[in-house]
């Protein structure tokens, strides 16, 4: 069986992410151990809340470098939240904090929002085309199928596919060709997804956003590796 | 685009479910995750814990509950009652809990709201506010907290404490009218809208709605972002599909 490795960085929701993933079947288990990172399968990198708080967890537990080298090695690994904004060079939080810088770009504050936090239900436009499968099949590729999930929400109607967002700050990717879904709140639209090989990272919470959000993470649970 | 959130309140004492589970057709209708997985498939969009048990023994049994509901139900779900402590809050975020929500202890101790952004993030950290009208011998309409269930008057102003709470990090304000709690005549719109105008963060409207149409209004006339929602579907035969489907007619973005 495929084991998983969920990084604790102290994340509030990371029990419900742990919760999320055992309920679609997955072999999980949270941790900070460099080396059992190492050896998963998969790796899942939770977060929510302060992106300064994340990346003081991660450095002071030495996880920046087995962060890196996890993506380089081409293990699928999927960033939720906080866990996809620090994968990039730096945040506006707090004046200026530093990032992994995996990703090129930045993570900014809404601009014109009235409410802020975003919390709730939102789209997500997905940037895939759909492909001719059946939704639903079971894909034999390396990657996280992505469109086979994007082509299981575009099946549906366009609100039943909403996923649960809470957050303030969105991130501003350099590299314009890793953008794979983009959500719009109040007259700001934002990149809410980013996938590069293995990696795929979202802004949404996907233990949270109920059938939808647990196809999400069963697809990724269910990549081949 | 952004739904207007759904959010059934389900009142807990002694890790059962009070208050209107004869009318819901389950095998277990006292059970909060019974509960929480139908109102789930009704379509809510997060639910609310409210813990009325008087003692602190029974603590541990709450997060044995919060547990058990994060375990089967994944949507959002925030729980409150009697939380005074950062503490506390840690073991029920820790144990699945997305929100914690207070009221009391926050006007006895506004720090609590700033501790508990400070450590688990200002989206955590939900500020109840129980609002009442003011004697109507003054010239401007302003309405004042109450604490302890309504039952101690606090002689806060609402407005400038839901300013107050926010500036300190409270991430939501649920607000509840005392007037129009329990009438079914509708949401106090004026309330709300003067909450909603005066803070940055989304607001919860609560107490007063009898039918749908209640809740269409209050989504129509303020900028709310949610509606909390106990009798309405507890006691009366409104469910969330229909309360739902009168917003989609009504043209108030909803998630299906």
């Amino acid at each position: 069986m495929k084991k998983i490795a969920l990084i604790d960085t102290g994340a509030a929701n990371i029990h419900s992410v742990h919760k999320a993933l055992k309920y679609v079947g997955a072999s999980v288990e949270i941790t900070d151990n460099s080396d059992f990172i190492q050896k998963a399968d998969l790796i899942v990198f939770p977060g929510v809340g302060a992106f300064s708080a994340v990346m003081e967890s991660i450095n002071s537990k030495n996880l920046k470098e087995v962060i890196k080298e996890i993506i380089e090695s081409g293990k699928p690994f999927l960033g939720i939240c906080v866990g996809l904004q620090v994968l990039f060079e730096e945040s506006e939080e707090h004046g200026r904090t530093k990032g992994l810088g995996i990703l090129k770009g930045k993570v900014i504050k809404f601009r014109k929002a009235k409410k802020i936090p975003h919390i709730g239900w939102n789209n997500v436009t997905w940037n895939v085309i759909a492909r001719s499968h059946e939704v639903g099949t079971k894909q034999s590729q390396s990657q996280f199928d992505l469109d086979c999930h994007a082509s299981l929400c575009s099946a549906r109607n366009d609100t039943m596919c909403q996923y649960y967002f809470v957050h303030s700050y969105y991130v501003v990717p350099s590299d314009k060709s890793i953008i794979y879904g983009k959500t719009e709140y109040d007259d700001e639209q934002f990149v809410s997804v980013v996938k590069r090989d293995n990696l795929i990272a979202i802004q949404f919470h996907p233990e949270k956003s109920g059938e939808v959000g647990l196809d999400f993470l069963k697809q990724f649970v269910e990549t081949k590796v | 685009m952004l739904s207007k959130r759904i959010i059934p309140c389900l009142d807990i004492k002694d890790s059962r479910v009070v208050k209107g589970t004869k009318f819901i057709n389950l095998k277990d209708a006292g059970s909060p995750i019974e509960l929480a997985k139908f109102y789930n498939q009704e379509g809510a969009d997060e639910l609310c814990f409210l813990d009325i048990t008087a003692s602190h023994e029974k603590r541990r049994t709450l997060i044995e509950l919060v547990e058990k509901v994060a375990a089967e139900v994944f949507i959002p779900f925030t729980v409150g009652g009697g939380i005074s402590e950062v503490s506390q809050m840690k073991d029920i975020l820790y144990a699945g809990a997305d929100k914690i929500t207070i009221n009391t202890s926050a006007v006895k101790n506004p720090n609590l709201i700033k501790e508990g952004a400070k450590r688990f993030g200002s989206q955590c950290i939900v500020l109840a506010i129980d609002a009442k009208k003011k004697a109507r011998d003054k010239r401007q309409e302003s309405w004042e907290v109450y604490v302890k269930g309504g039952r101690e008057n606090t002689g806060l102003d609402a407005v400038e404490w839901a300013k107050k709470a926010v500036s300190l990090g409270a991430g939501e304000i649920l607000l509840t009218s005392m007037d129009a709690d329990g009438t079914k005549e509708g949401y106090d719109i004026e309330l709300t809208k003067k909450v909603v105008d005066a803070v940055n963060v989304p607001v919860i409207a609560s107490g007063g709605a009898g039918k749908p149409e209640h809740i269409v209004e209050i989504f129509k006339k303020s900028n709310c972002s949610a509606a909390l929602l106990a009798s309405i579907l507890h006691y009366q035969n409104f469910s969330i599909k229909e309360i739902k489907s009168q917003m989609i007619k009504e043209l108030v973005p909803v998630r299906k």
